[in-house]
């Protein structure tokens, strides 16, 4: 076997594992990412490929450019942007008008929003879209009686769909044009493939608005699993430990409290500590908060035992009852709340991020995935999407709203002043999108000026600012731009191609062309839209021309079918987003998005060979 | 060949400008370095400069690549190195081993950490070695009833000679080489630098032992300033407990009446500082008030009003000891915030300092200057210094913390851990792996740096706080300020100047001239941004006089790392510049002489070793 072959397949090898570590999450992101690059680089260090000139193809130069990809600094300006538009609540004004305007006929408010949000996304990167839409969506299913479940997965799915349609609708269609471009197809404009993307985003978005909410089943929320038992529902009550309080210096028994006896001990917090159950040789001191679980039978009884001194607060019903009818106990409230991508939150515990100290509420609980992480509260590092459930009074809660660092599942009738710096934040984003959209600029140039002039204008501060870049987003592409490199570099991407014709020997373009975007569509629900998206892009190019067909033809197939990550909620940042606040599980992803794969991929295989003229 | 006159003297425009605004701190860096590439990308977006070949040379693309420059990406991945090592406290067990070996001879013990660190730092980043030795050379100052500015500025400048010797020695080494090799110089082997950079780095050693020390004034610390020049002024902590008799008094006009003759410096409730002036304020449980007074006073208030002061049952009954051994309980210590500390960016609340540690914050210096502002509005930066006060036991605790640098070396001794040997083995590997030229530095660095985090040194959280966007974002701009220099003509244009004002000077005389100039900016500005600016600029005229661009680049580097005399000019100085209590005059006493000692050693020796005469 000659040396090129072998580091051809190294390279097929190399590329196979880091998908699975990927794609398992076994190993950190980071990790991986940096160790596919260190492996190429001393791999072809020492087996350099050479190039017709006689240099080595893959030097550490060659490796770490995508460090630099233009494709990849205009996404982390994107980035900077839409976070700038988040802070600014730039589009908080214009929703609340559709809002109000809509109002009448409650049934269309929320096709309407989402139509919204497509077109919105079409200009923007998807994750801000739904970052800034969830809270407006939650609330408005609240106020129809729906569960949240109901309309955060149409939510993500109608963001990707509204991104397919330009290039700067997400980070995958550029990357995949960078990518193409330096592989000498000529450049792909801005609204070059918008009818073929609006006539995909077209039918998706019908399957979305009409099919879904028949495929989408209510989920219970995390005030419903907290409060659920036997005894019929229990309610949340606070005992604040003044000096002197009948508690004060209660020692927990075998994890019990003796005089809270028929009430279940949620979370006793002490400053910025949380102690949670079992409570072992635990004693209650002055300025501890405990948070009781009971019904309200146990909770009547006990005041009237104990005196109303006993409780500072307790939850209200489902329906809107005070727990304790006569007691003339402050209300309290429990709302879920998302960690918003860029959160100061982010890495830190819930007692280092001070939430108790800035804000008051209690924290009772953390959801990951839709799943309550099994380890004590306080070792639990937050991460963007994670739901957390909070406790605090009506005010507190309310408080939370002005809170960029969550986001309140629970859109009051709070009206934030629409600011000098939204329009400005608005303008900036205008100015950008027409620029790129025009060609005035590149769009590489369009992105990079309008993040500084996000910062400069005072929309975000420098901190906020670099909270917007994603060191994960940034070495997974740049990982994934050295891994096309060498794939193209090793002959490996013109070996799939051939091994891709080979297997269609015969079959009509059309036919190759659906083959290839089911591939994709079906990898990129396992892998990143990105990773998957760059690694295609050069065997598409192959492809097309050892078929000696238009390669810009099959770059658009693969921006399509990369898109299409709606099948599992990995796949793609904003599904993994509304997991957490939806409570789906993973199988409400497969049940509702893969239908909607095999639309897209439909549409396109028909629509597709007509439109682009293949026979 | 078209000449872009406009173009040139745009470039020039931007360049004077940025300059202006780094020197200056106006902006924040970010911005301003964001702002040069912004300013570059729209430009020549609308004047594009043609090559030979008739294509555009300035397109986004190229203007952007300073971001993955290899020599870039060899910093960062050896700050995570850095970080590592100075995580698993790697070097903290052989530098122990020569401070009891030396311990007998205390005038040794000083010189003999000075030169390990000369000698660390040839083959680190500059700033991991003086983190990493500060506390150190804190503890010997301490020891030798030293102020800390008798030996923190030495090793400053002692990491910054030593990091002159190798190619990896210093960022500025790295970055220069690099643009180098993009001109078309051949590539700058690992040890090149080492004879000429051995020879200043001897010279300027002999100047940091025998004449700084006679320039350097011993400084007030925080723990003098707070507590009054005289020393007269004690600290104490009165914790309100329940039934303390301080509950509910209320401040008048600023003072609290129940504490007369004592100052009230902060009360601290949770996380939460309140400082003076005192308005509407009133004492709750669970504060704890600190007070500054002097001996008689605390020792009347013990006397009558004792429960005042002792609080905790352990302390009720040393009742009635003098109130120097009651207050002596407690320790005043300063500590620095460490680059990449998770403390920077949060204000102290945020940080949550007094729940992890239960040390509570007197002050904070930034620059050697105490912050005029809200203690609590302040948001750390590495190299601030923090007075904190805490019982023994606790300041001992905050030794232990990587976020924040002790300046007083404790006897407690750290376990050389398991970690400690696997991070020394990975730095180990990357030098032998770079100076033997087996594989390129970016690549051994890059491994090196990814091993950090599998053998448990560094988890990924914190090599990404070794991650600076401060450096990262210099470096790329002044990258991008490099290239227009060079294709719109201008490095030619400047070359031709310096040549033509030294009319027919030997060769000799314009090394030492722009050995020179170079020296004085990077005073000013950056190391990093001076070497990438000067080298295309250093390149053009050693091909105008007709002499081995390599000389020049040699002269670039070795000038663009002596910022003595400014605080500003190197990251290591600034961190020095707190701790130290320095001001910026000291650094202009101490370095200027030693930066031009240096330029004439350079000036006699390297003319001589290259064979321009």
């Amino acid at each position: 076997m000659s040396l090129q072959l072998v580091q051809m397949w190294v390279t097929f090898a190399v590329i196979v594992g880091a998908i699975v570590l990927l794609a398992s999450e076994r190993v950190r992101l980071e990790v991986t990412c940096t160790a596919i690059i260190a492996f190429f680089l001393v791999f072809f260090h020492a087996f350099p490929i050479v190039g017709p000139k006689g240099a080595n193809l893959l030097s550490p130069e060659a490796l770490l450019a995508g460090f630099a990809n233009p494709a990849l600094l205009t996404i982390l300006s994107l980035l900077v942007i839409g976070q700038g538009l988040f802070h600014t609540g730039a589009f908080e004004w214009p929703t609340r008008k559709l809002l109000a305007i809509a109002g009448r006929h409650s049934a269309l408010v929320v096709p309407l929003l989402l139509l919204l949000v497509a077109v919105n996304s079409a200009f923007m990167n998807d994750t801000p879209v739904v970052v800034m839409y969830m809270p407006v969506l939650t609330a408005l299913a609240l106020r129809l009686r729906l569960s949240a479940s109901m309309v955060l997965m149409p939510l993500s799915y109608m963001a990707i769909l509204g991104g397919m349609t330009t290039l700067i609708g997400s980070s995958t269609n550029l990357l995949a044009a960078g990518v193409a471009a330096r592989a000498g197809v000529p450049a792909i404009g801005f609204f070059d493939f918008t009818v073929v993307g609006a006539v995909l985003a077209g039918s998706g978005a019908l399957y979305v608005l009409v099919v879904m909410p028949r495929m989408l089943r209510p989920r219970a929320s995390m005030t419903s699993e907290l409060t659920a038992s036997q005894e019929g529902r229990q309610f949340i009550a606070q005992i604040e430990l003044r000096p002197g309080h009948p508690l004060t210096g209660q020692r927990a028994k075998s994890g019990l409290f003796a005089s809270l006896k028929d009430m279940t001990v949620r979370l006793v917090q002490r400053g910025e500590h949380a102690i949670l159950p079992p409570f072992e040789d635990v004693v209650l001191q002055p300025g501890d908060i405990v948070i009781v679980a009971a019904t309200r039978q146990v909770l009547t009884e006990q005041i009237k035992l104990q005196g109303r001194a006993l409780f500072s607060g307790s939850t209200a019903g489902g329906d809107g009852e005070p727990a304790v009818q006569r007691g003339g106990i402050a209300e309290l409230t429990l709302a879920e709340a998302v960690i918003a991508p860029g959160s100061r939150m982010i890495g830190r515990t819930i007692e280092q991020s001070g939430l108790h100290l800035e804000t008051g509420c209690i924290v009772l609980g953390i959801q990951r995935r839709s799943r309550m992480i099994r380890m004590p509260l306080s070792d639990i590092r937050v991460e963007a999407g994670d739901v957390i459930l909070v406790l605090g009074n009506r005010d507190q809660i309310r408080g939370l709203r002005l809170n960029r660092d969550l986001l309140v599942l629970e859109w009051s009738a709070l009206e934030l002043p629409h600011t000098e710096r939204a329009n400005l934040a608005l303008g900036l984003f205008a100015v950008v999108v027409l620029s790129a959209a025009t060609g005035l600029v590149p769009i590489v140039v369009a992105a990079f000026v309008g993040a500084l002039a996000m910062v400069a204008s005072g929309c975000l501060n420098v901190r906020q600012a670099a909270r917007a870049f994603d060191r994960r987003i940034y070495l997974l592409i740049a990982a994934s731009l050295a891994m096309a490199q060498v794939l193209e570099a090793s002959g490996g991407a013109s070996f799939l191609a051939g091994g891709v014709v080979e297997l269609f020997r015969g079959a009509p373009a059309p036919v190759i062309l659906s083959a290839f975007f089911l591939l994709i569509a079906i990898l990129t629900n396992v892998l990143s839209n990105n990773a998957t998206a760059v690694l295609f892009t050069p065997i598409g190019i192959s492809t097309a021309q050892q078929l000696n067909l238009d390669p810009a033809i099959f770059v658009y197939a693969v921006i399509f079918a990369a898109n299409c990550s709606f099948a599992s909620p990995f796949g793609y940042q904003t599904n993994l987003l509304v997991m957490g606040p939806g409570h789906y599980s993973f199988n409400d992803f497969l049940r509702a998005g893969a239908p909607l794969v095999l639309l897209i991929w439909i549409t396109f295989s028909l629509f597709a060979p007509w439109y682009y003229g293949l026979q | 060949m078209t000449v872009y006159m406009f173009e040139m003297w745009v470039t020039f425009a931007v360049i004077a400008v940025a300059v202006a605004l780094l020197v200056t701190e106006r902006f924040r860096l970010e911005i301003t370095c964001a702002g040069i590439i912004v300013a570059f990308l729209i430009f020549f977006h609308f004047y594009p400069v043609l090559g030979e070949d008739g294509k555009e040379v300035l397109t986004p693309e190229r203007l952007l690549a300073g971001f993955a420059n290899p020599a870039l990406i060899t910093i960062l991945a050896l700050l995570i190195i850095g970080q590592g090592l100075f995580h698993t406290g790697a070097l903290e067990s052989p530098t122990r081993m020569v401070v009891t070996l030396a311990g007998r001879r205390p005038a040794v013990v000083l010189p003999a950490i000075l030169i390990i660190a000369a000698i660390i730092s040839a083959f680190m980043n500059n700033t991991p070695v003086v983190v990493m030795f500060l506390p150190v050379l804190g503890a010997v100052a301490g020891r030798l009833q030293q102020s800390p500015s008798k030996v923190l500025m030495p090793l400053s400048f002692i990491t910054i000679l030593g990091g002159m010797t190798t190619l990896i020695g210093s960022s500025t080494n790295l970055l220069v080489a690099d643009v180098a090799v993009a001109a078309g110089l051949p590539r700058i082997g690992f040890f090149d630098l080492s004879v000429v950079g051995g020879f200043l780095a001897f010279i300027g050693l002999f100047y940091v032992f025998l004449i700084m020390p006679r320039l350097l004034e011993s400084r007030a610390t925080m723990a003098d300033e707070v507590t009054g020049l005289s020393g007269k002024q004690f600290i104490a902590q009165i914790q309100i407990s329940y039934d303390h008799p301080l509950v509910g008094s209320e401040a008048v006009a600023g003072l609290f009446p129940a504490l007369k003759d004592m100052t009230v410096r902060l009360v601290q409730r949770g996380e939460h500082a309140i400082l003076p002036p005192f308005e509407d304020i009133t004492l709750r449980p669970g504060d704890v008030v600190i007070v500054a007074a002097t001996r008689q006073v605390l020792a009347d208030a013990l006397s009558s009003r004792g429960n005042i002061l002792a609080t905790e049952p352990a302390e009720r009954e040393e009742e009635g000891a003098a109130p120097r051994e009651e207050t002596s309980q407690l320790t005043l210590a300063e500590a620095v915030i460490a680059p990449g500390s998770r403390m920077i960016g949060r204000t102290l609340e945020q940080s949550g300092l007094h729940a992890e540690t239960g040390c509570i914050v007197l002050g904070i210096q930034r620059r050697s200057r105490m912050i005029r502002m809200r203690l609590s509005d302040i948001r750390l930066e590495a190299g601030d210094v923090i007075l904190v006060l805490g019982s023994r036991e606790e300041v001992r605790g905050l030794r232990l913390n990587r976020d924040l640098l002790l300046v007083e070396w404790t006897a407690a001794e750290l376990p050389m851990t398991e970690k400690a040997n696997r991070a020394l083995a990975i730095f180990a590997a990357v030098i032998l792996a770079a100076a033997s030229g087996l594989v390129p530095i970016v690549v051994a660095a890059i491994a090196g740096a990814l091993a950090m985090i599998p053998a448990g040194c560094l988890n990924v959280r914190q090599a990404s706080r070794a991650f600076d966007r401060q450096i990262y974002l210099l470096i790329a701009a002044s990258l991008a300020m490099a290239l227009p220099l060079e294709a719109t003509g201008g490095a030619r244009f400047l070359a031709n100047l310096v040549v033509s004002n030294l009319h027919s000077a030997p060769p000799a005389v314009t090394l030492s001239a722009m050995f020179l100039l170079v020296m004085v900016l990077t005073n000013l500005l950056s190391n990093n941004a001076t070497a990438v600016l000067f080298t295309p600029i250093a390149i053009r005229t050693a091909q105008a006089i007709g002499v081995d661009p390599s000389v020049f680049v040699f002269a670039v580097i070795f000038a663009a790392n002596c910022s003595f005399a400014s605080p500003f000019g190197y990251q290591t100085n600034l961190l020095v510049m707190g701790p130290g209590h320095y001001r910026f005059g000291d650094f202009l006493r101490a370095g200027a002489p030693l930066a031009a000692l240096l330029w004439i050693a350079f000036s006699l020796f390297a003319p001589w070793y290259w064979g321009l005469i």
